[in-house]
């Protein structure tokens, strides 16, 4: 995982809980770094768990509503790091539409250890987008965010419904996005 | 509660840490790029070396292959997809007679002609449209200077990735080709409207006989289709059943190989039967293995028809020729019974009691009788020499005799013109040859006869010279000369064709029927020799002739000649046999002269009657008489009487072939019509001697007569002691294998034998057992004649070998 994603969880908890909750967070949890993030580096996925789970309970949230607000959050924070990608985009579902056939593959060139999850889209009409998700971490609730990010940063009023698909001892989940 | 310094202290600390990190991750990622771009201009290095050697390989490459195609003696270009060159070989340079850059650009449809522009654009474009990647065709180009050569060519159409294509020729010069095909058309062309036009009819068999090609030709000789013979079996359909074993043979034969060339008949598809000369030859395969025959049926049908007709029309002839020998023999029948008569009777007038003045009138009537008789025998003898029938008969002659007798006779004539004639005889000439005594007499009389025509006064010469001598053989030139009034340059010319006289005047003048010289140079030819003339007008002339003889020695035939003056038959008992009262009465009062006792029969039939119950010394026999004629009259008398008493022939036929059925028949000797009675008594003595002495000598008749064998070998007697002795040899086989082949009946056998020992027995046997064989080996067919006549001349030749060792 990004250090980046560290860092902005950090921003994140400090703008919301405030720095003495983000320091017991660091604190209490079990981290490969003791807290201390580069964007560009990379660090262990579980060190993320380690902090959601942390935070849910000092703060009595579930830890699927922490994984769908961080996921908001980081949405307008990728828009403010990765203005390029923006560019010329003016339509929520083209966006999310492009994430694994564009947007992955420009991150790929540049982080080649980057491990991505898939986000398979499927146009089913010009309002209605289905994507799959499917990655070993089981973060579906952070993808719900930033899909509901991506969403309010285009202004889009959308209805988006969570299916899992099991097969296995996975769970893919299909998101459907169809605009009203 | 944790002061916000302190927490301050601890971000810093970790953002201290994170910023080594990131300088670290930098670092790594700095040293990564270096590496990877110290690697990257390494591997650019080595790409660029790399693509040097390769282009300069694929330059090397490229400069090879042009080479190649350069150098190549074929044509090979490129065009492009409409067909404009884009470029040409050396080869092709050189081919067309154009400079390259007068071709690149150009279509190369500029290169072939006008009238083929279409076959060639239609053939490619077949090819287009059928997706052919690659092509060959022909067609002719012309060069620059204007001469038509012939290309074959292939060409491929290579796509390129646009979707155009490019298309690449090569091509080769193939007009000699092109003209040995065309030659080998034209000749082939050539050949079957030879063949077509020949009227034959061609047909090509399998090895198995099926048809498998039949020429339009045979379809109009056979009437069937070519459909309806092809795969059928040729000697099935068209080959009726009688000609199957010829034809199997000669399939035979061309299966080794042998062509063959044959008639036969074939049958029609309306069942007719057509005649063909069939050519058959076998033909091969590559591997030289027979795989059929190809024959040539020529329709002779009409020729055939041609032939049987001409044969029909040959017997006419031969049967035409035959009536006219006839109608000769008759003639000369006719004529001379009378004439004997005239000149019989009339030699008895001259011999009585008459005056002066009616021995005159005898005497001319004599001579005219005698003129008469040469023109008949003249006639009769051209005709003969016409009919190529004429044959010399050579026995042991005196040449000196015959001239002297010539002169003999012509000298009454001469001397009633008051002519000497004058034999100058070279002595060295022999005593005896090999020479028909009677042709010679016949041509020299002529020749004396002409010159005492011709010539008024001075003198005529016989010169008879030895021109030279061999061994066995002399050449001698007969020559007669005489003072007369010769011949003309132009005459000479003419002088022996027939019925041409030196001038039209000449018989009027001079008489005679104008064929003497003509027979006489016929007579000489046959002799192997030329009768020439030398002559100028009132100088005279010399006819001569040069005979290349064989000498020969004394017979018993010629010793009587000495006693022709002095014939002594008185006493002879003489059976007379003629139909013919006048000649019985003119031979009646010549034999009576001499002391003969005589009986007459009318015909074979009396004298046969008289025979069985009287003894005769000798019989004189007529040929052609009613009721029995001579012939028959022999055969009884020497068959069934078993006698052999000499018997004379009297005939009249003068034909030749005469004397040999005479002798055939059983007779000894002939004498023929009209005779003088000289001649008469010379025969009688001849005969009567001949067979009294035989008589006395083995009691019974002999059946050895040698003259043939003396004749044969000149004399020689140790060769004719060697002859007998392999005859006596050998014969007793022969006669023991006859001997077998009556007691089986098998005539073959006994015909084989007589054919073998008949050359031996012609040399040693009297002429009736020399018959006997002959009529033996003629036989074809057993029956109780056969046997009966095996049965004589075993019994005979046994008795021959008896007297061949008492001669020995």
């Amino acid at each position: 995982m990004k250090g980046i994603i560290f860092n902005e969880f950090f921003e994140m908890t400090d703008q919301k809980f405030g720095m003495e909750l983000t320091e017991q967070l660091i604190s209490q949890s079990e981290l490969s770094t003791d807290g201390a993030y580069t964007a560009v580096g990379t660090y262990p996925h579980q060190d993320l768990v380690s902090l959601v789970v942390n935070l849910s309970k000092i703060k009595n949230i579930p830890i699927d509503d922490l994984q769908k607000a961080f996921g908001v959050y980081l949405f307008a924070r990728f828009n403010y790091h990765y203005e390029h990608f923006f560019e010329n985009v003016t339509d929520a579902l083209d966006f999310l539409e492009s994430i694994e056939n564009y947007i992955h593959i420009e991150v790929k060139k540049l982080y080649p250890e980057a491990e991505l999850p898939k986000m398979n889209p499927n146009r089913i009409d010009e309002n209605t987008l289905e994507l799959t998700y499917h990655s070993e971490k089981a973060m579906a609730h952070f993808a719900l965010g930033l899909i509901k990010g991506c969403l309010e940063h285009f202004d889009t009023e959308a209805e988006v419904k969570m299916s899992p698909v099991t097969y296995g001892q996975l769970t893919d989940v299909v998101f459907r996005i169809k605009r009203t | 509660m944790i002061s916000e310094l302190e927490i301050l202290k601890k971000r810093l600390e970790r953002e201290k840490k994170a910023r080594i990190e990131a300088e670290k991750i930098l670092e790594n990622k700095s040293r990564e790029l270096y590496e990877n771009n110290l690697k990257l201009n390494e591997l650019n290095d080595n790409l660029k070396s790399e693509i040097e050697k390769r282009t300069s390989e694929i330059i090397d490459k490229e400069k090879k292959y042009r080479e190649f195609i350069e150098n190549s003696s074929d044509i090979i270009y490129t065009t492009d997809e409409d067909g404009y060159f884009t470029y040409i070989n050396e080869a092709g340079i050189k081919i067309s007679g154009y400079e390259k850059n007068e071709l690149i650009g150009q279509k190369f449809l500029f290169l072939i002609p006008q009238e083929h522009h279409t076959t060639v654009e239609d053939f490619y474009s077949l090819q287009l449209s059928q997706e052919k990647k690659s092509s060959y065709f022909e067609f002719p180009i012309q060069n620059k200077s204007g001469s038509t050569l012939w290309i074959g060519q292939t060409a491929d159409f290579i796509k390129s990735g646009s979707g155009s294509f490019e298309i690449r020729a090569y091509g080769r010069d193939i007009t000699e080709k092109k003209q040995l095909e065309e030659y080998i058309n034209r000749s082939e062309e050539k050949y079957r409207n030879i063949i077509e036009n020949l009227e034959l009819g061609l047909l090509e068999v399998n090895t198995e006989d099926e048809i498998i090609n039949v020429y339009p030709k045979f379809t109009q000789l056979t009437g069937y289709s070519k459909e309806e013979l092809i795969g059928k079996k040729a000697k099935e359909v068209l080959l009726p059943d009688e000609y199957y074993d010829e034809m199997s043979h000669n399939e035979k034969e061309r299966e080794k190989g042998v062509a063959s060339v044959y008639e036969t008949q074939i049958k029609c598809k309306n069942n007719e039967l057509k005649w063909v000369i069939i050519s058959g030859a076998p033909y091969y395969d590559k591997s030289n293995k027979i795989v059929g025959s190809l024959g040539i049926h020529l329709d002779i049908t009409d020729r055939k028809k041609m032939e049987t007709d001409l044969l029909l029309a040959k017997e006419q002839a031969e049967k035409s020729i035959q009536t006219q020998e006839l109608f000769m023999a008759n003639m000369s029948h006719e004529i001379r019974t009378p004439m004997n008569a005239i000149i019989g009777m009339n030699d008895l007038l001259i011999n009585s009691d008459l005056s002066n003045r009616q021995l005159n009138y005898a005497k001319t009537i004599k001579s005219s009788a005698e003129s008469l008789l040469v023109i008949i025998n003249d006639v009769l003898d051209f005709s003969k020499i016409e009919a190529g029938k004429l044959e010399l008969d050579p026995t042991p002659t005196s040449i000196k005799e015959v001239l002297e007798k010539c002169i003999n006779i012509v000298s009454y004539k001469a001397e009633e013109k008051g002519l000497p004639v004058s034999l100058k005889f070279d002595n060295e000439i022999h005593h005896l040859h090999l020479v028909d005594g009677i042709r010679l007499n016949q041509i020299v009389l002529n020749l004396l006869s002409n010159a005492i025509k011709f010539t008024d006064k001075v003198s005529i010469t016989i010169l008879c010279e030895l021109i030279s001598s061999f061994e066995n053989v002399q050449n001698i030139k007969f020559s007669v000369k005489d003072t007369g009034v010769g011949l003309s340059q132009e005459s000479i010319k003419k002088v022996f064709e027939s019925f041409v006289q030196a001038e039209g005047s000449t018989t009027r003048n001079y008489g005679g029927t104008g064929l003497g010289l003509s027979i006489s140079k016929s007579l000489v030819a046959q002799m192997n020799s030329e009768l020439k003339v030398e002559s100028a007008l009132n100088k005279g002339s010399i006819f001569h002739f040069t005979l290349s003889l064989k000498k020969t020695k004394l017979t018993e035939r010629l010793l009587l000649k000495e006693e022709i003056e002095d014939v002594n038959l008185d006493g002879l008992t003489v059976l007379l046999v003629d139909d013919n009262k006048v000649n019985r009465f003119m031979a009646l009062t010549f034999l009576e002269q001499k002391g003969c006792i005589i009986s007459e029969a009318e015909n074979g039939k009396e004298a046969i009657e008289l025979i069985s119950t009287n003894q005769f010394d000798i019989i004189l026999m007529d040929v052609r008489m009613p009721v029995m004629d001579g012939f028959q009259a022999t055969k009884i008398i020497r068959d069934e009487l078993n006698l052999f008493t000499p018997i004379v022939a009297l005939t009249a036929n003068a034909l030749k072939g005469d004397s040999d059925k005479c002798l055939a028949a059983g007779m000894n000797d002939y004498l023929s019509k009209p005779f003088t009675k000289e001649q008469l008594f010379h025969k009688m003595n001849y005969v009567v001697k001949n067979n009294f002495s035989r008589r006395k000598n083995n009691k019974t008749t002999s059946l050895l007569d040698i003259t043939l064998l003396e004749n044969a070998t000149m004399g020689n007697a140790a060769f004719q002691s060697e002859m007998i002795s392999l005859l006596i040899e050998e014969l007793p086989k022969d006669i023991a294998k006859m001997e077998s082949a009556i007691s089986e009946e098998d005539i073959q056998v006994l015909a084989l034998a007589a054919h073998k020992i008949k050359p031996s027995i012609n040399y040693v046997a009297i002429k009736p057992l020399r018959d006997k064989v002959r009529e033996i080996e003629s036989l074809s067919s057993w029956d109780d004649h056969s046997k009966s006549i095996g049965n004589q001349i075993v019994s005979e030749l046994k008795s021959l070998i008896k007297e061949l060792r008492k001669v020995k």
